[in-house]
């Protein structure tokens, strides 16, 4: 049935009509440069994803699905989405082209993304997962005259096609064993490799497509090129919104409770993840390249809640992806403020931000803490459910690596704030804060708070969601 | 006794067609010149194009000649031509043995490995292609499979825009 019901897909369409909107402006010379009104825009549209129905129907064939974690997804989603464009209102290292362009093809990115959190149908996700990748893909290389920026924006296009195409074939495998690409009718087959090898094998060869944009190890190579090489606005979407794209498709693959094997891997990758990404995170000076390594720890923590599986892990993992979210905007938020011209910014140029504007270094801190996963704050909680679930479902040595990472991000994350709060500056910062900026800095602090004080109305909510998709 | 012969023939194509795919695939990474690589390729799409055919998928196969071997690759060929790429880049020198063979069996492991899976445990029942109508193929794509159908042309709309977006800053720096 084609089953269309425009009130289910408001929030899409909205998006829609917005990208329309983007790209008259970015072809008119009058209205090129009017993108005020873009964030305000994407918040309303977390409004418009809250607000709209999230029982479980069907759209397109059975190839489109709204839920409770379609919705949830599609929420954070929009919210990411009007910080990370708040961010990039004043981004000045565009060269020629125009600001409409820019967020036109942020905005089809997140779009993207917005698909991938609905779809439930394999060649429907590749394909969702590619339109929100090209449009990263030409988001990256605006940096004025920079080489840096072209040449990680080379190596994500050329890697993530490679791992595309894996993910591609990797549905031919499930496709020819188990003769059909819809999630709900997959959901209801034999998934252990003594019974289907072949679509085992297909299915880890499809999740590899999602690895890489986790940046899990051994795909985490990029990460700390584009980070470093992107504009900081730029970087600062691109760490965040793909990987919750990644998550929620993830998630619902997850829910086949397919073999031993294939979690028993994925829990292999996210141990040597976790470590590698934090050992090699204590020697970096740049702080975005710093940040690189950090997510690529901490894509081996969202796979703990995966590997566990069940109606808690998955919760958990989804939980962590709205954290994970929250804290790296925090943190990308301030760098951009500190940051002069566009430059990437360097730990030591952290030095006397307390005394040169103490709102930001306050920020950073709570940021900082988070990323450890100190309590008050939502990495703490975050961090606590996934390693719950992991286990619960009897992976007791992965937690154990886990804790021990904690402790070693301890060192890196409190160096920041430690250079924000002890060490005297050596040249004047100057930092031209805004009132917007600043109250942004604080609101995006007390949510990472909030998220850590009360979590327990949004993950009842994602535990039944992913009971839903259970069943 | 007529059976057996049309099957060693039906063999015979097979693994012609396998030799002009790997033949063309090394030929296009090895070679020196970008023309030559581009020769290459050609020759791998012509091989894909043939094995569509011997899975009774003539339309496929038309569609693969018509698009690879017809359109992409002319565009490859003016993008070689116009970007005037010189030789002497910076991956033209030799590489070492130890590299070959670092490559060959990065190549082969995983090809070893799907490969055994593949054989073991492919389904029997398939093993005979059977040939789809096109109108089948049209209306599969326009109900079953609307919405990647249709995302497809959103996709290109992306990638064309994008282009156009990237050229244009690159032309403006110089």
């Amino acid at each position: 049935m084609l089953n269309f019901n425009p009130q289910l897909i408001i929030p899409e369409l909205y998006m829609v009509a917005l990208l329309a909107v983007l790209f008259v402006q970015s072809i008119s010379d009058r209205l090129k440069d009017k993108i005020l009104w873009v964030p305000f825009a994407a918040l309303l549209g977390a409004f418009l994803a809250y607000f709209s129905p999230s029982g479980v129907e069907y759209m397109f064939y059975e190839s489109y699905r709204i839920d409770g974690l379609s919705q949830f997804f599609k929420t954070i989603i929009f919210l990411g989405l009007a910080i990370c464009a708040a961010n990039a209102l004043r981004v000045g290292s565009l060269g020629k082209a125009n600001r409409a362009d820019y967020f036109f093809f942020m905005y089809m990115s997140a779009f993207g993304l917005l698909l991938l959190s609905s779809t439930v149908e394999l060649f429907t996700i590749y394909i969702s997962l590619e339109l929100s990748a090209f449009s990263l893909y030409i988001l990256l290389p605006f940096r004025n005259n920079d080489p840096r920026a072209v040449e990680a924006a080379i190596k994500y296009v050329l890697f993530g096609a490679v791992a595309t195409a894996i993910g591609l074939y990797g549905i031919s495998y499930i496709l020819a064993v188990q003769h059909t690409t819809y999630i709900n009718e997959l959901l209801t087959l034999d998934w252990s490799f003594t019974g289907q090898p072949m679509a085992l094998i297909g299915l880890t060869m499809f999740l590899l497509a999602f690895l890489y944009k986790l940046a899990l190890f051994p795909f985490h190579f990029w990460a700390p090129d584009v980070y470093q090489g992107a504009s900081n606005e730029t970087a600062a979407f691109a760490a965040t919104l793909p990987k919750l794209g990644a998550i929620v498709i993830m998630v619902r693959l997850m829910a086949f409770n397919p073999g031993m094997e294939v979690k028993t891997i994925l829990a292999v990758f996210a141990a040597i993840s976790m470590t590698f990404g934090n050992l090699v995170a204590l020697i970096q000076k740049d702080v975005k390249r710093l940040l690189g390594y950090s997510s690529v720890a901490h894509a081996g923590f969202i796979i703990m809640g995966l590997v566990a599986g069940g109606a808690y892990g998955l919760a958990a993992a989804s939980y962590y992806a709205l954290v994970y979210m929250v804290m790296n905007l925090t943190i990308f938020w301030i760098i951009t403020r500190i940051s002069h011209d566009g430059k990437n910014v360097y730990i030591s140029d952290l030095r006397g931000l307390y005394s040169s504007s103490p709102i930001l270094a306050f920020v950073l801190a709570v940021s900082a803490f988070a990323l450890v996963g100190l309590p008050p704050t939502a990495g703490f909680i975050g961090k606590l459910f996934l390693f719950n679930s992991a286990w619960d479902a009897g992976f007791y040595w992965l937690v154990i690596v886990g804790v021990i990472n904690t402790a070693l991000a301890i060192f890196y994350y409190l160096n920041l704030v430690r250079h924000a709060y002890t060490l005297d500056e050596v040249v004047p910062a100057r930092i031209s804060l805004s009132p917007v900026g600043a109250s942004i800095a604080v609101i995006l602090a007390l949510s990472v708070l909030y998220l850590g004080v009360m979590p327990q109305n949004i993950f009842d909510f994602l535990v039944q969601a992913s009971q839903i998709i259970l069943s | 006794m007529e059976n057996l012969e049309y099957e060693r023939l039906a063999w015979a194509v097979l693994f012609g067609h396998i030799v002009i795919i790997v033949v063309g695939g090394f030929m296009t990474v090895l070679s020196q010149s970008l023309v030559r690589a581009l020769v290459g390729l050609i020759m791998t799409l012509f091989g894909v194009a043939g094995l569509f055919f011997l899975m009774a998928a003539p339309f496929i196969a038309l569609m693969q000649i018509l698009i690879y071997v017809g359109a992409v690759s002319v565009l490859i060929f003016f993008a070689i031509m116009l970007t005037s790429a010189w030789p002497g880049g910076d991956e033209s020198g030799k590489c070492s043995g130890r590299k070959y063979i670092y490559a060959g069996v990065a190549g082969l492991v995983p090809a070893v490995i799907l490969a055994t899976a593949a054989i073991r445990s492919a389904p029997p029942s398939f093993l005979v292609p059977e040939e789809t109508e096109i109108s089948v193929l049209g209306k599969f794509f326009l109900e079953d499979f609307i919405l990647p159908f249709e995302l497809i042309s959103l996709l290109l709309t992306v990638a064309m825009a994008g282009a156009v977006v990237l050229a244009f800053e690159m032309r403006r720096k110089k």
